[in-house]
């Protein structure tokens, strides 16, 4: 029974609280078992609080059962990365940096308060690269793995929000995306995952330095369940400087909408780029036919300006990064940096001013002809990841001088970055799986505050599609780690 | 054109006070010379553009879509 719960979609466990055919209860108690059973494998967790979640379950019990029943997140249990606060919680920020008293969580981040006013359930904080920054070599809380071969990447930097919902843990998790770290981890583990427009989530108790790119979102496994989330965290926010005013559209009623003749542009360099391979193409035309099934209009546009938006977004958003942590932490603490994020933040701190002007500069122009396209169709599409999942060493960062290094650095995360660069809404939804069994995925990305035309075609295609249903059974792809 | 020298990455570090360990600075020279190679690069292909706009931060509150 604990397993069929947990195997639903937020969607499906919020009708059966409401009209309390379950408890909150008994969802958090699923959970919990689930964590206890496979966490030490797939380390999604840095810190579990059973008997909190119990105690709050029991609440909306209680709420729900005399009439107060708060709406679609009211029970559904979530986890978020431990880069956000959360009173009674520390924030590790995934590093060795900080000493146990500098841990304790000052406030609660604006998206938790919003969550806990849904009635939505706190698990616990999830496994992360150090400080929400890529490229961590040894991970103090354990390795991430991935939920459908533990031998394989759960991508950075929020993994943990990734894996959890993908392995039955949660039913949604809260992450962080600077350069693709909701997206990226949302396409390996097999989960739908939004960047959203910056500005619409409050960054208010988050612990994050590139204030140009950094962005809060959900992952879960159904583009419903996400635009559910959104509705609740989404919205102005006072403490939060660069939150917008605009108000907020309802996500979930205009889901269903029909996509019929909605103009969608495969994103050329992305999609059919020399660094994406075959076996990506593939799956992808196979999406697209998908969309072309429900009446889409497949048309294509160029974007060759969106090759320059990984060394851009590096030598301006690593430089905001370093530049706090120069005055913070890293003259008296470095040997206590995890060597992938110190050399990272070291090359970092050496981006002179006048290059920082520049690449600023270059991002306005990467970034105008991102919104040209974006006004010019309904939405944008093109593969999330270029490539199947490698093992975890092989999807480590290695730092090369070889004569086409310049070009692998900007093809490593072209798929992600322009849209960061833009600070559009994406979102990455299940496609498919490589030869290796691993995932992949399709993003959608639109113009700036439209995230209910993105869930649209996102959740048509997802019904379409079917993949959504597809769930990596933890007895069959842990068993050998288990062993 | 922006070349990256070894004495620059150790003297910048130092001015800093970032107490890199030795045997890091080679991965920090590559790191460096990696992002300035493809700095070159965009300067050379929008070098002429990004003179005419201003570098405002991507942020959205104040505009319309």
């Amino acid at each position: 029974m604990s397993d069929e719960l947990t195997g639903l979609s937020g969607h499906e466990q919020a009708e059966l609280i409401r009209c309390r055919a379950i408890s909150p209860v008994d969802l958090v108690h699923a959970y919990l078992a689930r964590i206890e059973r496979w966490d030490g494998i797939l380390r999604a967790w840095i810190t579990v609080d059973g008997d909190r979640a119990v105690a709050a379950a029991r609440t909306a019990e209680q709420e729900i059962a005399s009439g107060r029943y708060r709406g679609p997140l009211h029970g559904i249990p979530y986890g978020v990365k431990d880069q956000m606060h959360a009173l009674g919680f520390p924030t590790t920020l995934g590093t060795r940096v900080l000493d146990p008293e500098e841990t304790v969580a000052p406030c609660n981040a604006t998206v938790i308060e919003r969550l806990d006013a849904a009635g939505a359930i706190l698990l616990g904080k999830q496994n992360l690269h150090e400080f929400g920054k890529g490229g961590t070599i040894e991970l103090p809380f354990g390795q991430p793995r991935n939920p459908w071969n533990p031998a394989y990447s759960a991508s950075s930097s929020s993994s943990g929000s990734g894996i959890a919902p993908s392995a039955g843990m949660c039913t949604f998790s809260i992450g962080e995306d600077t350069g693709g770290s909701i997206r990226g981890p949302a396409a390996m583990n097999g989960v739908v995952g939004l960047r959203p427009t910056y500005g619409r989530v409050s960054r208010y108790g988050a612990v994050a330095a590139a204030y140009t790119s950094d962005t809060i979102g959900p992952l879960a496994r159904t583009v419903s369940d996400v635009a559910g989330v959104m509705e609740a965290i989404s919205g102005f926010d006072a403490r939060d400087p660069l939150s917008s005013k605009r108000s907020v559209d309802s996500y979930v009623a205009t889901l269903d909408r029909p996509i019929k003749g909605l103009r969608l542009a495969v994103v050329r360099e992305i999609a059919w780029g020399a660094g994406t391979t075959d076996e990506v193409k593939t799956v992808f035309q196979a999406a697209l036919d998908v969309l072309r099934s429900l009446g889409a209009q497949i048309e294509e546009v160029s974007l060759p300006l969106a090759k320059y938006a990984v060394p851009l977004q590096l030598l301006s958003a690593d430089a905001d990064v370093a530049s706090y942590f120069v005055k913070n932490y890293f003259r008296d603490r470095y040997d206590r940096f995890d060597v992938g994020t110190r050399t990272r933040l070291a090359a970092a701190s050496l981006i002179p001013a006048t290059v920082y002007n520049r690449a600023m500069r270059a991002r306005v122009l990467v970034r105008q002809e991102v919104l040209e396209a974006t006004k010019a169709y309904d939405a944008l599409v093109c593969p999330t990841i270029v490539r199947a999942t490698k093992p975890i060493e092989q999807e480590q960062e290695k730092i090369e001088n070889s004569d086409d290094a310049v070009v692998r650095l900007m093809e490593r995360r072209i798929s992600v970055y322009p849209f960061s660069v833009a600070n559009v809404p994406a979102i990455s939804v299940p496609m498919g799986f490589a030869s290796n069994g691993l995932p992949l995925a399709i993003q959608f990305a639109t113009k700036p505050f439209d995230e209910a035309t993105l869930f649209n075609v996102a959740h048509a295609y997802e019904r379409a599609a079917g993949w959504w249903q597809s769930q990596p059974d933890l007895e069959r792809t842990l068993v050998s780690a288990a062993a | 054109m922006m070349n990256v020298t070894e004495e620059y990455v150790r003297s910048t570090l130092a001015l800093q006070g970032i107490p890199v360990r030795e045997n890091e600075i080679p991965n920090i020279v590559l790191r460096f010379s990696l992002w300035m190679k493809a700095f070159n690069e965009v300067e050379s292909a929008l070098g002429l553009q990004m003179n005419d706009v201003d570098p405002i931060p991507p942020v959205y509150p104040h505009e319309d879509f």
